[in-house]
């Protein structure tokens, strides 16, 4: 087994500098960000007979929104975009840590002294499918796509989802020799960071999509110009609700030490919505590698089962899951209002129990961040010191806070409940009953969850558990409802939206982690907004043959494009 | 019996409109709509879902919304594009409509060639040891969930045989072997519960049928045991044996959403419900008016049919 766990602890995060002598031409007046690594695993790859082999992966289901890397994050999407889209952007993060930048579409960038101009060169020898050059056109045309809101009549096209993490562009233009400039209103130091998230894929060719889009279809999406991307596998054959097959692309740019890349023929995304059937397909040989997404990743109980029926045939990629939380409403009146209150429920939880009872045996207590990221070792404060004692102490402390602000005989408070995975509700239900508080289990379908999550109508929830490698992302769940109407916690406290401003200001690595332990500090110890509970993390199996996966332990839709996978079946 | 038939078709037309507006207003009672879905598990601008909703329609009126509906679904358009992924439902239906078909022709076939021997048998048999045992594994067909059924299997030739049901479905003119492979498990299940539900039909029926006069007249002749049942009884047990054949193709060609799911078969039950999680209302909404167009045209072949099964029957009055 190879993963290449992109844990480089001593490596600093790229904070690229502005350079502040504004004189000179402007090409003067920038600096080439030099990559901190490059792409190549070339400690990975040695031999030819690495070449060849289909490998057959499960997915949960059809990539939903036409394959649209525009218009969704779903894993059941990424596990196969990266294959047909490529890893990255214009930067990807980079194979080996997670936390560095490296160069994808572009071969280069630099920025002005205030960050908000950033000029890329585009790749030269990248094709996308059907043979026609990529070019600065091409990126152009989907920072277009992702933050206007295109229109042709009185039709118009939505941007993408993630138009806010782009920053505040104002502009996007093409230069001469096949640069790109970006121009933002406000200064943007971390857009590197920001572009590098995989879920940022290039999948929308200006030469299929512009006619269609002039056209009025203004809902065309990758499946509608027929999948063609620039990553390192080319569609072969899509059978909705059955497969995905996509096959090596020899026109493909990337390299490893000389060898082109995929080193494997194909993959085979086989659509398999029941876990159950995952496991007995894989188990009697008729996949390599699992699904990725919540039910599909392995629980301990499951895992067992591999161990025991394949032994040594059967190795477990590791990913980092979200936190598992009890978020407050706090625009919703009730005792939660009392922070002694919301205190006292933090005290009074059973953290690690939390881990066998409600995420599936995988996990860690942590408020957020896990063990493996960049800002941990050295300055992070891990969950315990948050409250530090014995249960029993904790509890005791509980039950006198409780009883201090006046709710000694407990009270109900409504929860909204995935029906997906009611578990954890339950593990909740059951702790705070011990307290004295009646959590009323409010369980929905999916359609409503997506809804119900982003209004205020619920007491409380636990929110989505997709995590953030990014600290500056994570605004986007801890800020204030009404600019983030998807915050975990609902609140309108401007004292938060003051320390993400502090945050995203930072320019030095020590000054990023002060700023962040103070608005954990804030969020999760003085305010208590959030209760932390434990850290998920997703267990997915592959065969042991199945070498050269580059698989982070911080984010599963990071690397997807499998082009340095192997098969070693002898 | 022409003008029956003619009014019977004319009457669709009404009762199809009342279903397109009550399926119509359904959707939209829903909570939730598609735009979380599509977005998925992500914190979005609350802008950017606007826009969505914008370019989907789902801003409009909700008149708008339905007479635009309304005419796709009456211009060939049938019923327009899905929300989610731009696909043209006519087109979606073609795709998944074999596969469902295919799975009921199957199962119906496999059930009453399965059931009609056994429901003489256990009939003629009353009592007896081959009745007992054919009632009991009936009553199992009857009571065990798809779920259980299918897991327990699925778990059965995993431990015993290591083995597992091919994972990609083939129609069987691509690959007859895989196909063969794939739906033997899930069309033996139907055909366990199928065909339990006819054994018992026929065996009831049958029973009612011995005991008429006309039979006891028919042995007391001297016919044998074989011309008895197929001349005179069997004749009778078909008019409940027809109607619970159409019941049992109903219900499978609405789909078979659990067997779908677990052997991984594309059809109407499993894309109808995902359409219906992700809140996509023109699939939802064309698909359930055009199930309900099937099953008005199989209750009006099974009434046509009971004309020429039992010539007692009229319809001109």
């Amino acid at each position: 087994m190879v993963i290449l766990a992109s844990c480089v602890r001593e490596a600093e995060p790229v904070l690229p500098k502005g350079n502040e002598t504004h004189g000179g031409s402007l090409a003067e007046a920038r600096v080439v960000i030099t990559p901190v690594t490059s792409l190549t695993v070339a400690h990975l790859v040695d031999r030819k007979e690495k070449y060849g082999g289909i490998m057959v992966l499960a997915n949960r289901s059809d990539p939903p929104a036409g394959f649209d890397p525009l218009r969704t994050s779903s894993i059941a999407l990424h596990h196969i975009a990266g294959a047909l889209f490529g890893s990255g952007n214009l930067v990807a993060r980079c194979r080996e840590n997670i936390y560095a930048i490296c160069p994808y579409l572009a071969t280069s960038w630099t920025t002005n002294a205030g960050y908000t101009e950033w000029d890329f060169t585009i790749r030269r020898n990248v094709r996308w499918h059907d043979g026609t050059t990529f070019t600065a056109q091409d990126a152009k045309f989907w920072f277009d796509l992702a933050h206007l809101q295109t229109a042709i009549g009185d039709r118009i096209r939505a941007p993408a989802y993630f138009k806010g993490e782009l920053g505040d562009i104002e502009s996007v233009k093409i230069l001469e020799h096949d640069r790109l400039r970006i121009t933002f209103s406000h200064r943007n130091p971390h857009f590197l960071d920001d572009l590098a998230n995989p879920r940022f894929r290039l999948a929308h060719p200006y030469h299929l999509m512009k006619p269609k889009i002039e056209k009025a279809s203004m809902s065309i999406n990758p499946l509608g110009v027929g999948l063609v991307g620039v990553g390192p596998f080319v569609l072969e054959e899509y059978i909705k609700g059955s497969v995905v097959r996509v096959r090596r692309f020899d026109r493909y740019w990337e390299k490893d030490s000389g060898n082109t890349l995929p080193y494997i023929n194909g993959i085979d995304y086989v659509v398999i919505p029941d876990p159950f059937v995952m496991d007995v397909a894989f188990r009697s040989g008729r996949l390599d590698g699992g699904a990725r997404g919540q039910a599909h990743y392995l629980t301990a109980e499951r895992k067992r089962g591999y161990v025991r029926g394949l032994g040594k045939d059967v190795f477990f990629a590791e990913i980092e899951g979200g936190n598992f939380r009890l978020a407050f409403n706090m625009l919703k009146s009730g005792p939660w209002q009392d922070p002694v209150v919301r205190r006292a429920i933090a005290f009074w939880i059973d953290k690690r129990a939390a881990i066998p009872a409600a995420l599936g045996g995988f996990g860690w207590t942590a408020p957020d961040l896990g063990p493996s990221h960049i800002l941990v070792p050295r300055h992070f404060v891990n969950w315990p010191k948050f409250d530090t004692g014995q249960l029993d102490q904790k509890r005791i402390i509980a039950k006198y806070l409780l009883d201090e602000a006046g709710y000694s005989s407990g009270f109900s408070m409504g929860h909204l409940c995935r029906g997906l995975n009611t578990t954890p509700c339950e593990f909740l239900k059951a702790q705070l009953a011990d307290l004295g508080i009646e959590l009323e289990l409010q369980i929905v379908d999916e359609g409503e969850w997506n809804r119900a999550r982003v209004s205020i109508d619920y007491d409380s929830q636990q929110g989505r558990l997709t995590p953030s490698p990014i600290p500056e992302g994570t605004e986007s769940v801890y800020g204030r409802y009404s600019g983030n109407p998807d915050a975990y916690a609902k609140h309108e406290d401007l004292r938060v939206e003051e320390l993400y401003r502090k945050l995203r200001g930072a320019l030095t690595f020590d000054q990023r982690v002060e700023d962040w332990r103070e608005i954990e500090r804030y969020l999760f110890v003085e305010q208590t907004y959030v209760v932390p509970i434990a850290e998920s993390i997703n267990v997915i199996p592959y065969r042991s043959y199945v070498k050269g996966l580059a698989i982070p332990a911080e984010d599963a839709h990071t690397n997807t494009d499998f082009a340095t996978v192997w098969l070693e079946k002898g | 019996m022409q003008r029956y038939i003619a009014w019977r078709l004319v009457l669709i037309a009404p009762t199809l409109l009342v279903a397109c507006t009550l399926v119509f207003l359904v959707m939209r009672i829903l909570p939730g709509d598609i735009t979380f879905v599509i977005f998925g598990d992500v914190a979005v601008n609350p802008e950017a879902r606007e826009f969505l909703r914008d370019e989907l329609g789902l801003n409009d009126p909700l008149h708008v919304q339905y007479g635009g509906w309304l005419w796709k679904m009456v211009n060939g358009e049938f019923g327009g594009h899905s929300l989610e992924s731009d696909e043209q439902i006519a087109s979606m239906i073609g795709r998944q409509l074999p596969v469902t078909l295919l799975l009921t022709v199957y199962t119906v076939f496999f059930s009453i060639f399965i059931s009609v021997p056994f429901g003489i048998l256990s009939a003629v048999l009353e009592g007896r040891w081959p009745d007992r045992f054919i009632r009991a594994i009936t009553l199992g067909g009857l009571a065990l969930p798809h779920l259980l059924v299918a897991l327990l299997l699925l778990l059965g030739l995993l431990l015993f045989f290591e083995w597992s049901p091919p994972i990609i479905y083939y129609p069987p003119w691509v690959n007859p072997w895989s196909h063969a492979q794939l739906m033997i498990w899930p069309t033996l299940i139907l055909t366990w519960e199928c065909s339990s539900h006819l054994v018992r039909v026929i065996r009831s029926s049958m029973l009612d049928v011995i005991r008429q006069p006309y039979v006891v007249t028919a042995q007391s002749k001297g016919l044998s045991v074989y011309r008895v049942i197929v001349w005179h009884v069997l004749p009778n047990v078909m008019i409940p044996l027809l109607t619970m054949v159409a019941l049992q193709v109903g219900t499978l060609i609405g789909g078979v959403l659990v067997l779908e799911i677990i052997f991984g078969l594309p059809g109407l039950g499993r894309g109808f419900v995902q359409a219906a999680i992700s809140r996509d209302y023109p699939v939802v909404q064309s698909l359930a008016v055009f199930l309900i167009f099937v099953s008005l045209i199989i209750n009006l072949l099974v009434d046509v049919m009971y004309r020429f099964i039992d010539p007692r029957i009229s319809y001109s009055g």
